[in-house]
């Protein structure tokens, strides 16, 4: 028996050795780390990014984070949403960005989340940013509204993430010197955080740095805009009626729960909004549904903003990050607009602040460099 | 559980370390244990189904041993129609009431369509063919009924065998629980290397094709080169799917000490369609010949069995049963017609090719001939298995009167790189390099079934030195960690 004994484990020596590589990889940036962990951290004393490179823990940690700042000011939406920074609000304003803290996109599942947190909630603004397909379709995502259980990562780190630790070492991503800055305390907890400084920071909202640190990002986020531009983009041709039910219902809950609720719709690239105008992405459907959506909110007395043609609050095709996503500088530019036009928000938002932030923007992005905190020891 | 899953990686070494551990008297339980374990991961409420079918036939085949006469066959039927009755209630209730239905619309008649809203148990087909053919052998007196419950238990539950076959005969499985099942060295080897053989096949080649048929089956694409390729690689798709989950089924017995039925026989190499089925799925048609064509065959009065309609029919009758057998939909009825059609045509101008293979002197010939056999059963078999995959007889008809257009195309090397290897036939998921590695993989598989064959053994390996057995085993298990399709997929046979 101890013969076979030692024969199996000289059999499994290679299959352990191979492991064993994406193990350390995987162990060193963080990408273990619980999701209780990460909020513990990024509660603390500085800035810590959180971006793990293997697992969607998004929606975990976003509902994570509501619950645990027990934040004044929320915003709800799909990525889109994800560049508005706590540091657009006033400085005593607890702010969380929740983007993709529902997944699904519903409005009955965004009621659910405020009730979950309702007990003890000081929540005061709601800010909603509805995607276009929001309204029209059953937008059933795919993405996880969990966190990936202990086991889940245990199967998924022996299948198919410990083959894109390969993947990524053998592209380049992981270099031993960017692993040894954890060890030495920089603040990111995951992969993708410490490679490249992509990842959610402590208020929730997003750091684009690997796309902002390429040297020709303008460039490529023009070329892929005109890409995207000729592409038929499904946008949705109907709003459906339980979609205008839900959202009536969820302002109405807001309004009985003492909620200012604000919702826009996010901006396109000007020239893709300019092809769409032309008819070729779902013509008309756009502007219909915010007709639409400006008519519920009124009714329920919260304020609506219309942003889909970027040029409205003058945002330029070069502050997005990619054919999609805004930059920062172009979700203050809508905050600097909301406060403008909503003296609710005004208590939260110092329009002068925010006009001091754009006007020292040196660029596309307010926030160019990833969290340079001190180290941690 | 599905073979392919990690709950079975931490599962399946655990069953086998407590099994060893134990005493031989405990075997049997926890084989039972680990198997209702195993079926319990799906639905675990259908193992209440299982027990109730198990019960039944056990009792059953006891009172037909005891008794003579007209109360044997009575408890013969009265265990098909339970075993049959809880078939067709949840597989094909909805199949043949929505054909009624269908019938009555077509005469006028108010019938009501009512539709039941139930997932079928998985493997259903095979527990209930595997029970059958228990309780009718007893019947037979080729098998005494099994007196320990338990035990019979887990000859319909055996868990490497319990979601998709082999579909055991008791006088085959059943002794094997009596005897004793010390720890072999030589057999947990062979077995875990026929395991990794079986994961090969399903995750390195059927689970990267299937995004790839997946694609354009659903594209509703009329170029001919695209669907025929979809064909081919789908037929490809099925049969490591299903051979894959047989691989590991036999692996997995042998690790325990166990030898199940071999459900494959390197069809590709088949010369007819007659050949094919022996080769494919080997346990059903095996099956369906011995408890359903002989009795019809035989059924025929024996002056009468010379003539060739009766034998035809019984023939037809058999594969659109097989075809049925697979799914409630019209689709699968044409499939098994096709086998069945194919298999009458070949009888009926066997002795006109053999004129003909004579005339044009291809007989003198016979490897050129054997590869004509080959690939033409091949094309057959592909052409049938269009209607397996179509989800409907209008898109498998769309498919079939497609296949011939725009294949003068295959001549031009742009259309061949772009098309073909490109997104009209690939997902955007799949890369050229990792298409062109699926197809190596084939050619790999191809290779080693060549040695099956040749070496009258499914593991041919282990004849091999011991660093050519282990550097094998290494090739399989790193091309499976880097080139297999490592999403949770389930077996294509899981839902018969």
């Amino acid at each position: 028996m101890e013969k076979l004994a030692t024969k199996s484990l000289l059999f499994l020596l290679p299959i352990v050795l191979y492991y064993a590589f994406p193990f350390f990889v995987m162990f060193e940036s963080g990408e273990f780390t619980s999701i209780d962990t990460v909020i513990k951290a990024q509660a603390g004393d500085y800035e810590v990014q959180f971006g793990p490179a293997y697992e969607d823990f998004e929606s975990a940690h976003k509902q994570a984070l509501i619950a645990e700042l027990n934040p004044q000011v929320v915003i709800i939406g799909s990525s889109l949403v994800n560049q508005f920074r706590s540091s657009l609000f006033r400085s005593n304003v607890s702010f969380v960005n929740g983007w993709w803290a529902v997944p699904s996109g519903t409005f009955g599942d965004i009621q659910e989340l405020i009730n979950a947190n309702a007990s003890s909630s000081r929540l005061s603004v709601l800010i909603l940013g509805i995607d276009p397909k929001q309204l029209d379709a059953e937008r059933a995502s795919n993405r996880p509204d969990f966190a990936p259980t202990v086991t889940q990562q245990i199967s998924d780190f022996f299948t198919i993430n410990s083959r894109r630790v390969y993947q990524d070492f053998f592209a380049g991503k992981i270099v031993p010197s960017t692993l040894a800055s954890r060890a030495h305390g920089r603040n990111a907890i995951g992969l993708d955080a410490l490679v490249y400084h992509d990842g959610t920071l402590d208020d929730g909202s997003y750091f684009f740095g690997h796309r902002i640190n390429e040297p020709d990002h303008v460039a490529k986020v023009q070329q892929e805009i005109h890409a995207a531009s000729v592409l038929h983009l499904d946008l949705g041709s109907t709003v459906l009626e339980k979609n205008t039910i839900a959202l009536k219902s969820l302002l109405e809950y807001c309004k009985e729960r003492g909620i200012h609720v604000i919702g826009f719709t996010p901006p396109h690239p000007r020239e893709v909004f300019a092809q769409s105008e032309r008819g070729l992405h779902s013509p008309q459907f756009s502007s219909y549904q915010a007709s639409v959506l400006a008519s519920i909110f009124s009714s329920s007395g919260f304020p609506f903003f219309d942003y889909t043609d970027a040029s409205s609050v003058q945002i330029d095709d070069s502050e997005f990050i990619d054919d999609a996503h805004t930059t920062d500088k172009a979700a203050a530019k809508m905050i600097l607009d909301m406060a403008l036009h909503d003296t609710e928000l005004q208590k939260y938002v110092s329009v002068q602040d925010v006009r001091a932030i754009l006007s020292h923007a040196s660029s596309s992005v307010i926030l160019q460099q990833p969290p340079t905190t001190p180290l941690r020891h | 559980m599905l073979f392919n899953s990690f709950s079975f990686l931490v599962f399946f070494p655990a069953v086998v370390v407590l099994y060893y551990l134990l005493k031989e008297r405990w075997k049997t339980a926890l084989l039972l244990l680990a198997s209702c374990i195993f079926y319990m991961a799906f639905v675990p409420k259908y193992v209440l189904i299982l027990f109730a079918l198990i019960t039944l036939d056990f009792f059953l085949a006891q009172i037909i041993e005891r008794n003579t006469g007209r109360a044997r066959l009575i408890c013969l039927w009265i265990s098909i129609a339970g075993n049959v009755g809880m078939l067709a209630w949840f597989k094909y209730f909805n199949f043949l009431n929505a054909n009624v239905a269908l019938l009555a619309h077509f005469l006028h008649w108010n019938y009501p369509l009512i539709l039941l809203s139930f997932a079928l148990p998985l493997g259903l087909s095979f527990h209930v063919f595997q029970s059958l053919s228990y309780v009718i052998e007893v019947y037979r007196g080729k098998f005494q009924a099994e007196k320990n419950y338990l035990r019979y238990a887990l000859y319909v539950m055996f868990f490497p065998q319990l979601v998709a076959g082999p579909i055991e005969r008791p006088a085959h499985l059943l002794p094997q629980f009596k005897k004793e099942h010390p720890f072999v060295e030589a057999n947990a080897v062979e077995g875990l290397e026929r395991m990794l053989w079986g994961f090969f096949k399903k995750l390195v080649i059927a689970d990267n094709i299937a995004p790839i048929v997946d694609h354009i089956y659903a594209s509703g694409t009329s170029d001919g080169p695209i669907l025929i390729l979809g064909s081919i690689l789908f037929v490809y798709q099925l049969y490591c799917d299903f051979s894959g989950y047989s691989d590991i089924a036999v692996g997995t017995a042998k690790v325990l000490g166990y030898e199940i039925t071999e459900n494959f026989n390197r069809p590709f190499a088949a010369r007819s369609i007659n050949e094919f089925w022996r080769r494919w799925h080997i346990s059903l048609s095996s099956w369906l010949r011995d408890y359903l064509y002989y009795p019809l065959y035989f059924s025929i009065k024996p002056g009468f069995r010379s003539l060739l309609v009766p034998i035809y029919t019984s023939t037809l009758v058999t594969f659109v049963l097989i075809g049925l057998w697979h799914g409630a939909n019209w689709t699968f009825a044409i499939m098994g017609a096709l086998f069945g059609i194919y298999i009458i045509i070949g009888s009926v101008t066997e002795v006109w090719r053999k004129r003909l293979w004579s005339w044009t002197r291809l007989s003198r010939v016979p490897t050129l001939h054997y590869m004509l056999q080959v690939v033409i059963t091949f094309l057959l078999a592909t052409f049938a298995f269009i209607f397996f995959r179509a989800p409907s007889i209008s898109e498998a008809w769309h498919i079939v009167l497609n296949l011939g257009s725009g294949l003068g195309k295959l001549l031009d090397i742009r259309y061949v790189w772009h098309d073909l290897f490109g997104p009209p036939a690939l997902t955007t998921s799949i890369s050229k390099i990792a298409f062109a590695s699926t197809l190596f993989a084939i050619v790999i598989m191809e290779g080693v079934q060549y040695l099956q064959e040749k070496e009258k053994t499914m593991s041919p390996w282990t004849t091999w030195r011991v660093p050519l057995r282990t550097l094998w085993a290494y090739g399989l298990i790193f091309s499976i960690l880097w080139f297999g399709n490592l999403g949770p997929a389930p077996f294509i046979y899981f839902k018969f």
